[in-house]
C-alpha cells in the first residue's frame, strides 16, 4: 500500500512541523546561558524559580478575562443565534451577516476602533474602561460572541423542532422546555462555542493591547512586551508552563466531553 | 357528550385557506382518521387540536372546555410525531417520565406509571436505553407509551407510520389499535395511506382542499363513496360516463354510456337522486368485476394491459371508444392475453352512480 505509507508520511510531516515551535521553546527553557539558544547548550530548571511574578499576575488576569468572556459570550450568543435561526423579521439576513463580521475584521482594526470608543465614553460619561479588566473583556466579545453563534447556529440546523412540541404537548411550559430540551440539545455547541471563546480571548494580543495594560495586562500581551527588549529563558519557561496548562485543559475537556466538541457537534 | 370538538373551525395563512370551515366531532373512545393527500389541511387540523396552530375563526373544544386560546401544555393531548421527536438526552425510561415529572407526579407513582408503559408497548428490556439504540419501529413504540402514560384527553398521531418500512408499518398498525383499544383512547389519526386509515379507524374523514368531503366508518366510505375523489382516493374506482334512461322495476336503473352503445342496471344507488337523462358517473369496484358474463350487463373491450399483482392479475380494458375498464382476476382463474377481445361485467348491486359534479367545499 503505497499509499497509505505517503499518507502516513504526510501525516507525520504535518505533526512535526505543528510541533516544531513547541519543542524548541520547551527544549529552550531548560538550557543554560544567558539568551535563548536551540539546541539546548545544558540542561537547568533555572528559568522557572526565574520567573518574574509580573508574568503569574498576567497568567491570572488572562485566565480571568477569558473565563468572563466565554461566559458572557454564551449568555449573549446564544439567544442571538436562536433568535437569528428561529425569528421572522426584516432583515434578519442583514443582521446575521453583522453579528458574525467581527471575524472578519482584523483585529488590530478593532483594537483601534475600540481604543477610540472608549476614549469616547470616558469623554461623554467618566467611565474608563480602558486599562481595565472589563475593558479588555468586552474586547474579547467583539469575537466570542460571533463563535458562539456560529457554533449554536451550526449545532441547530439538527435541531428537531418537533422536540420542542413534543414537549409542550406533554405538558412543559415554554421555559421549561427549554431548559430541559432545547438548552440540553444544544450544550455540545454551545460548549465548543465557549472553549473556542475562551482561547481565542486568552490567545489575543492585538485587543489587550489597547484595552488593557497597567494592572490589566494579560499574558500574551506581558510576553509581547518582555521579548521586545530581552529573549532570556524566562519567557521560554513561561511559555513551558502555558503550554502544559493547555494541554492539561485540552486532555480534560476531551475527557469529559469528546474529541468532537474541538469540531463542532456530531450527532 | 364528544371529546374533541371541531365547531367552524377555519384556517388561513396568508391568503391561503388551509382549513376552510370545517366541523367534525370525536366520541370518547373514538377512532377517527382524517384522510387525504399532502396539501389537504389534515396536519394543520391536528396541529389546531394539539394547540401548535392557532384557528383563524371557529372553536375547538376538548372533554368539554375550550381550548381553542389554550397553549399546548395546558390542554392535556398525547402526541405522536412522523419523526419520533425522542429526546436524545434522555434513555427509553426519562422520555415516558417527562410528561408525568412536568405534572410533578410523585416519584412513586412515576415509576410504576412508566413501567406499566413500557409493559403496555411490550418495551420493558429497553427502559436504560437512548433512542439512538433503538430500531424506527421500537422508538415509535416508546413515543406512543410517552403520549398515553399522561393519560391525555385525546391521542394526536401524526402520520406516525410514514417513516418507517412496509413490514414494521403494519406490525406498527396492529400495535397502536391494540394499545388504542385497550386504553380506550379518543384518538384523532392523520395520514394520507388509505389502507392505513381504513383497518384502523371507527370513523374516516376524507379531506381535500382544507376541507371534509365525506365521513363516514370505513365500510360505509368505501362501498358508497360520495363523489369521484373519494371513490379513487379509496381504493380504485372504475369510472364510466353514462346517461340515465330510466327506471326499471325492481328499482334499479337504467343507464346507458354516453359513448359506444353499453347500457347497465345500476342497483348499488347512493343516496343521491338522479334525474332520468342526468349525466352522471356509474361506477363500480375492479374487484367485482369479472370477465364473461351475460351480454346484457357487459362491457365489450380489447385487454390493452396486464398487471400481475402476486395474488391477483389487474385487467385493464378498453372499450372502443377509449373507455377504460379495469377488473381483478384471481391469478388461478384463466388470465387472458393482451390484446385479446373480451366482455366484463358485474353485478347490478355492486355498482352505483356518482355526480357529475364534484361537490363544493
Amino acid at each position: 500500500m503505497i499509499n497509505r505509507s505517503l499518507l502516513v508520511l504526510v501525516l507525520l510531516a504535518a505533526i512535526g512541523f505543528l510541533l516544531a515551535p513547541i519543542i524548541v521553546v520547551v527544549a529552550a527553557s531548560f538550557s543554560g546561558g544567558a539568551v535563548m539558544s536551540f539546541p539546548p547548550k545544558d540542561f537547568t530548571t533555572h528559568w522557572y524559580s526565574e520567573i518574574p511574578q509580573s508574568f503569574y499576575d498576567a497568567i491570572w488576569v488572562s485566565f480571568v478575562v477569558a473565563a468572563g468572556c466565554a461566559a458572557m459570550s454564551v449568555l449573549v450568543g446564544v439567544p442571538a443565534a436562536l433568535a437569528l435561526r428561529r425569528g421572522r423579521f426584516p432583515g434578519r439576513g442583514l443582521l446575521s451577516a453583522v453579528c458574525l463580521s467581527p471575524l472578519m475584521v482584523p483585529a488590530l482594526v478593532t483594537g483601534v476602533a475600540l481604543f477610540q470608543c472608549s476614549l469616547v465614553l470616558w469623554d461623554l460619561t467618566g467611565i474608563g474602561l480602558g486599562g481595565t479588566l472589563a475593558g479588555v473583556m468586552l474586547g474579547h466579545l467583539t469575537f466570542g460572541v460571533p463563535f458562539v453563534i456560529r457554533a449554536v447556529i451550526a449545532g441547530h440546523a439538527q435541531f428537531d423542532l418537533s422536540l420542542e412540541e413534543a414537549a409542550g404537548s406533554l405538558g412543559a411550559s415554554a421555559l421549561r422546555t427549554f431548559a430541559l430540551v432545547t438548552l440540553p440539545i444544544l450544550r455540545p455547541s454551545i460548549v465548543s462555542g465557549a472553549v473556542l471563546a475562551f482561547a481565542m480571548s486568552f490567545d489575543d494580543v492585538p485587543i489587550a493591547l489597547f484595552m488593557g495594560g497597567g494592572s490589566a495586562t494579560t499574558l500574551p500581551v506581558q510576553i509581547f512586551t518582555t521579548v521586545q527588549f530581552d529573549l532570556s529563558g524566562d519567557v521560554m519557561a513561561v511559555a513551558s508552563v502555558v503550554i502544559v496548562l493547555s494541554l492539561l485543559v485540552i486532555v480534560a475537556l476531551s475527557r469529559i466531553a469528546g474529541t468532537d466538541l474541538f469540531f463542532g457537534s456530531k450527532q | 357528550m364528544s371529546d374533541v370538538v371541531f365547531d367552524r373551525v377555519e384556517k388561513m395563512f396568508g391568503d391561503f385557506p388551509a382549513v376552510r370551515q370545517t366541523s367534525f366531532d370525536v366520541a370518547p373512545g373514538e377512532f377517527v382518521t382524517l384522510l387525504g393527500p399532502s396539501g389537504s389541511g389534515k396536519t394543520t387540523c391536528l396541529r389546531m387540536v394539539a394547540g401548535f396552530v392557532a384557528p383563524t375563526a371557529g372553536r375547538i373544544l376538548l372533554g368539554g372546555r375550550d381550548v381553542t386560546r389554550m397553549p399546548a401544555n395546558r390542554r392535556n393531548i398525547g402526541m405522536v410525531f412522523q419523526s419520533y421527536a425522542l429526546f436524545p438526552h434522555y434513555t427509553v425510561a426519562e422520555n415516558i417520565a417527562f410528561g408525568l415529572k412536568v405534572r410533578r407526579v410523585g416519584r412513586a407513582e412515576r415509576e410504576a406509571r412508566v413501567a406499566e408503559a413500557l409493559r403496555l408497548v411490550r418495551l420493558e428490556a429497553f427502559a436504560a436505553r437512548y433512542p439512538a439504540q433503538l430500531s424506527g419501529g421500537q422508538r415509535q413504540r416508546v413515543a406512543l407509551a410517552r403520549a398515553v402514560v399522561i393519560r391525555p384527553d385525546v391521542l394526536l398521531l401524526d402520520e406516525p407510520l410514514a417513516a418507517l418500512d412496509l413490514k414494521l408499518r403494519e406490525e406498527l398498525q396492529v400495535e397502536i389499535k391494540r394499545v388504542q383499544s385497550e386504553l380506550n383512547m379518543t384518538t384523532l389519526f392523520v395520514t394520507h395511506d388509505q389502507g392505513e386509515a381504513l383497518s384502523m379507524s371507527d370513523r374516516i374523514a376524507v379531506m381535500q382542499a382544507g376541507g371534509i368531503v365525506q365521513m363516514a366508518a370505513p365500510h360505509a366510505l368505501y362501498e358508497r363513496p360520495n363523489c369521484r375523489f373519494v371513490a379513487n382516493f379509496l381504493g380504485r374506482t372504475n369510472l364510466i360516463e353514462v346517461e340515465v334512461a330510466g327506471r326499471l322495476a325492481d328499482g334499479a336503473t337504467a343507464v346507458r354510456a354516453v359513448r359506444g352503445e353499453g347500457g347497465w342496471a345500476v342497483a348499488g344507488a347512493p343516496d343521491q337522486v338522479f334525474a332520468i337523462g342526468e349525466r352522471c358517473f356509474l361506477a363500480t369496484r375492479p374487484e367485482h368485476v369479472r370477465l364473461g358474463g351475460s351480454p346484457e350487463q357487459a362491457f365489450e373491450g380489447v385487454v390493452r394491459n396486464l398487471i400481475y399483482q402476486g395474488s391477483l392479475w389487474q385487467v385493464e380494458i378498453e372499450g372502443r371508444h377509449g373507455e377504460a375498464l379495469s377488473a381483478l382476476v384471481g391469478a388461478g382463474d384463466a388470465v387472458p392475453t393482451r390484446g385479446a377481445a373480451v366482455r366484463a361485467s358485474w353485478d347490478p348491486a355492486r355498482s352505483f352512480l356518482l355526480k357529475a359534479e364534484e361537490p363544493a367545499m
